[in-house]
């Protein structure tokens, strides 16, 4: 297409306008990039095949009460089970109460199982069994901490009478918390406390992911009359809950691109009128040429199209770019356990770049392809 | 410094006004956004931080972040409410009030599902709470499964309006009273009987004390007691310091709220130089006859940065008109110390708006003083040698 | 005509390097120019009259040389010493009018007084008195686009003279007009070199408008022939 040589050519013409423009778009892209990022990882948590067969149940009333440990048994002999264990928030303090990361003592028999998608060496798994007051800390806590195995931990106890005094036995990767929690044992938590014989939640491991509506049905039903009920759902959603807790991110994030993306057309619109108004008389001079009032439109689009797009993608791309190479599990303790810019989001981000493109040019781009030539010609350069 | 008339800039900038209202639209539009996510911010920490009475003290146990994790032994508070410096009513009763605090899990009437916090109080805690204003219905009674709610949960949660009933626990429990706290963190909270709560929960135990000093210096002097007797593992805080820590729950959100400012803050600029750059070049002969007047080019450079800086004060003012509607409209979020909603309402103080005006001066300096330098460059020779 | 002359140059040169080719725009002027003249320079496109008026503002600089312009030594003034010289000794009137669009014909003539130090009433009378002398009183608050080519150029002489400068430098005022206009602002230049005794120098191509001058200097490629 001949045309592209000319519409580069107007492009070129003011570079320096035409990379302002373009930068200006990259800025605001690279912000609507992020804030739907934000926005999918909050709404789909990263799921493994292993975490799909997961469930969490608690009680029924509230996250805080516990549930007795004479629950798991029940438990795992309920039908589609095929492993169970439970897990209790410590939330000790780590030296200063703002280093704050996800603790938990679970008991050790079938964590394993059911926690089938950490990564740990053999060596160190065993090792952490046989130690009753071992640990296993993901990696993106080790390295926050600079913690090796072997190192000494004390966690004092915040919420519990008593100080976690434990040794790290192995570093995990993966699991549902992407290597960012500290995991010890129940069983050493409840002897410190004198065996009152609680816990906080059950994780299960379901036998099919087809049986788990079933399953919680089952479980709750078990305990549907007791003095602590309880509530079982996948893990997804119980994930999901939290984020569904922070408020209406989904209004709040929408709101805030819908307003950057009109700045973006006011930004957009104002370069092409500033272009268009200098090039009158040369508009005028291609249509006395010949050029038909459909090919000067499409010449306006396409360099209006081009510099949004441009702006759009290196927004986009660039926010790809800069978060594949940021650990945000590690930056938001584990809160964001990934944050990947899709295709998907990069696809809606280049559309809304053409999008943009077509607007800004619109009426100005219209309204110069449609002036009479003999007009345009008198319009001094 | 200017002897430019201020008459040239404003009329150019009106001469030109397509480009010029779309640069402060561009402006305006992103000061809009960050006024409304400093208001969001400010909205939830000033529910914080104006929550508490001066003299007022709350006991927690030792180590706990906060009432919600916190719990110790019920005899723990005859002890305390004996302690010298506790203000007595005009009956002698020691104004200290036992409470116990719950999470529940409740449907938002948009259907997803929340905490919210519940506090079980006895009678003396409805003295020491003055700030709560009954808006309709009466107070609780003790010894019946009532509960009193909060005008801001009632308008955003299901069933929590005057007569509904809602289940936790194991009861129903009766919606009788609605509440208002003026803003502070209790208007989160639904109030409920200390014996209900304890019996339901099968907690007999205390969360926490909320007690009032005779003056600062009898506070101050309890305080001391407290953290010195080791034996009773608790600690005293003030109210207001109690609640002023718990702002640690708008770090998300303010973070998010920094990393837009920054980011759009820097589109405007480029923006507002794209703009001012085509202003100065399509004024070069204009500025070249000024040179050849006698105007230097320090006047030059003032002149076109006043310009910039107009344009950046018009974007200012249009984004706090566009922000203003924001003012007062209620939300919620989590306030992960307490595992539970807080409620809140955003909130455009005259500091937010100084701020924002301030941020578009900034925008329109930043992007405008490339071009200013530009235009002060212009050579006469280039200019009149056409 | 008596007495010093107010610019003096002697072996004026200015020479212009391109990519190592040497343009000769002026070569080896003498000239002088005495209080009261009114003089023309005339020649063809690229000979150099623009260029001798530039160097005379001091706007730009020769390269080969006497010059000597109301006693200033403009080679080694700075470029804000340069300005306010300028500022009072020189009134500019350019071919294109320049005149600043969006500052009514009052706002346009005052600009040069902002540079003093004089009142705002006294700014007014001087105003008043200038537009009174090309003959637009009448026309005091109009924009440029409401004037005509003519009295545009006499809005822009206005503002030359409205400091009172040592000498007027016109540079093709009567390019963009027609005839009649034309005329109209050369009456006005004359008559301030009649009644005023204002020094002109005026450049163009026009002979017609060099007419009006007294003493017509021509140049052609660069080199002074005196008529």
């Amino acid at each position: 297409m001949k045309f592209i040589g000319l519409l580069l050519h107007n492009i070129l013409r003011n570079r320096r306008r035409s990379i302002l423009t373009v930068t200006s778009i990259a800025v605001s892209l690279f912000l609507i990039a992020t804030l739907l990022t934000l926005l999918t990882e909050l709404e789909s948590p990263p799921e493994t095949p292993d975490s799909a067969l997961r469930l969490i149940t608690r009680h029924k009333v509230s996250l805080f009460n516990s549930l007795p440990v004479a629950y798991r048994a029940k438990i795992a002999q309920v039908e589609g089970v095929e492993a169970v264990f439970g897990s209790m928030w410590f939330g000790g303090v780590y030296k200063d109460p703002k280093n704050f990361f996800m603790q938990f003592a679970a008991d050790t028999d079938q964590f394993f199982v059911v926690n089938a998608d950490m990564v740990i060496p053999e060596g160190q798994r065993k090792v952490y069994l046989e130690d009753r007051t071992g640990a296993i800390v993901g990696e993106n806590l080790a390295k926050r901490f600079g913690w090796k195995v072997g190192d000494r931990i004390t966690l004092e106890g915040a919420l519990w009478d008593f100080d976690a005094e434990l040794t790290v036995r192995g570093i995990y990767s993966g699991g549902g918390d992407v290597g960012s929690s500290l995991f010890f044992h129940w069983e050493y938590f409840n002897e410190a406390l004198g065996n009152p014989g609680f816990t906080g939640t059950f994780s299960i491991r379901a036998r099919s992911a087809e049986e788990i509506p079933a399953i919680a049905d089952r479980v709750d039903a078990l305990f549907q009359n007791s003095t602590a009920p309880t509530k079982t759902e996948s893990e997804k959603t119980f994930v999901l809950g939290f984020a569904s807790m922070m408020g209406n991110v989904r209004l709040l994030i929408t709101s805030i691109a819908s307003v950057v993306i009109f700045t973006i057309v006011l930004v957009a619109a104002n370069t092409m009128a500033m272009s268009i108004r200098e090039r009158t008389r040369e508009i005028g001079i291609l249509k006395a040429l010949g050029f038909r009032r459909s090919q000067i439109l499409s010449l306006l689009l396409g360099e209006s199209v081009f510099l949004s797009l441009a702006g759009a993608l290196i927004g986009s791309f660039g926010a790809r770019a800069l978060f594949s190479n940021i650990n945000m599990a590690m930056v938001t303790a584990g809160f964001l356990p990934r944050f990947y810019v899709t295709p998907g989001t990069l696809l809606i981000c280049g559309g809304i770049g053409v999008f943009v493109g077509v607007i800004a040019a619109g009426l100005p781009a219209w309204s110069a392809a449609r002036r009479p030539v003999i007009a345009a010609l008198r319009q001094v350069a | 410094m200017i002897k430019i008339p201020l008459r040239y800039n404003i009329g150019s900038l009106l001469a030109r006004w397509p480009g010029t209202l779309m640069t402060a639209g561009g402006i305006g539009l992103t000061v809009a956004i960050v006024v409304t996510m400093m208001a969001l911010v400010g909205g939830l920490e000033s529910t914080f931080i104006e929550t508490g009475r001066d003299n007022q003290l709350i006991v927690i146990r030792q180590g706990s972040l906060n009432e919600v994790n916190s719990y110790f032994n019920r005899d723990l508070f005859q002890m305390i409410r004996f302690l010298p410096g506790v203000a007595k009513d005009d009956r002698g009763e020691a104004l200290a009030s036992g409470e116990i605090i719950v999470v529940i899990n409740h449907a938002r009437m948009g259907g997803e599902s929340s905490n919210v916090l519940v506090r079980g109080l006895s009678d003396m805690g409805f003295v020491l709470h003055p700030e709560a204003k009954i808006v309709a219905g009466r107070r609780l009674n003790p010894g019946l499964r009532e509960i009193m709610v909060s005008r801001s949960l009632s308008q955003r949660f299901q069933s929590m309006a005057l007569g509904d009933s809602i289940r936790f626990a194991r009861s129903e429990w009766k919606v009788v009273g609605i509440f208002d706290t003026g803003g502070t963190a209790y208007d989160s909270e639904v109030w409920a009987d200390y014996n209900e709560i304890a019996q339901d929960w099968d907690r007999p135990i205390y969360s926490s004390i909320l007690l009032r000093a005779d003056s600062p210096a009898a506070a101050d002097q309890i305080r001391r007691r407290v953290a010195d007797d080791q034996r009773i593992n608790l600690q005293a805080i003030s109210q207001r310091q109690y609640f002023a820590e718990q702002t640690s729950s708008s770090m998300g959100i303010r973070t998010l709220g920094f990393f837009i400012a920054v980011v759009m803050g820097i589109g405007a600029c480029f923006a507002a130089m794209n703009m001012m750059y085509g202003a100065v070049m399509s004024r070069a002969t204009e500025i070249a006859a000024l040179r050849a007047i006698g105007f230097r080019r320090r006047s030059i450079l003032a002149s076109f940065l006043v310009e910039s800086l107009i344009v950046g004060a018009a974007g200012g003012i249009i984004g706090c008109i566009v922000a203003l509607p924001m003012h007062g409209v209620s939300t919620g979020t989590a306030n992960f110390q307490a595992f539970s909603e807080i409620l809140f309402n955003f909130r455009i103080t005259p500091a937010i708006v100084l701020r924002g005006l301030l941020f578009a001066l900034t925008v329109g300096v930043l992007g405008g003083y490339l071009p200013a330098r530009r235009a002060a460059r212009t050579r006469l020779i280039d200019v009149m040698r056409e | 005509m008596t007495g010093q002359p107010l610019i003096e140059m002697r072996g004026l040169s200015k020479v212009f390097r391109r990519d190592s080719v040497e343009i000769r725009v002026l070569n080896d002027i003498d000239l002088q120019v005495h209080e009261g003249d009114f003089i023309s320079l005339m020649g063809p496109s690229g000979s150099g009259k623009t260029t001798l008026l530039n160097i005379i503002a001091g706007i730009d600089k020769p390269t080969g040389g006497e010059l000597r312009v109301l006693d200033a030594d403009l080679l080694s003034m700075s470029e804000d010493a340069l300005a306010t010289w300028r500022n009072h000794h020189v009134g500019f009137v350019f071919q294109h009018f320049n005149l600043i669009p969006v500052l009514t014909a009052s706002g346009n003539v005052e600009l040069p007084l902002l540079l003093t130090s004089l009142s705002r009433q006294q700014r007014r009378d001087h105003v008043v008195t200038a537009l009174k002398l090309v003959g637009l009183s009448d026309r005091a608050d109009h924009y440029p686009r409401q004037l005509s080519g003519g009295q545009e150029q006499r809005v822009a002489i206005a503002r030359a003279i409205v400091t009172d400068p040592t000498f007027v430098l016109a540079d093709e005022p009567t390019g963009d007009l027609d005839a009649e206009s034309a005329e109209e602002v050369l009456k006005v230049l004359a008559g301030l070199n009649q009644e005023f005794k204002k020094t002109i120098i005026l450049v163009t191509h026009d002979p017609r408008a060099a007419a009006y001058a007294s003493i017509c200097h021509h140049l052609d490629k660069g080199r002074l022939v005196r008529q």
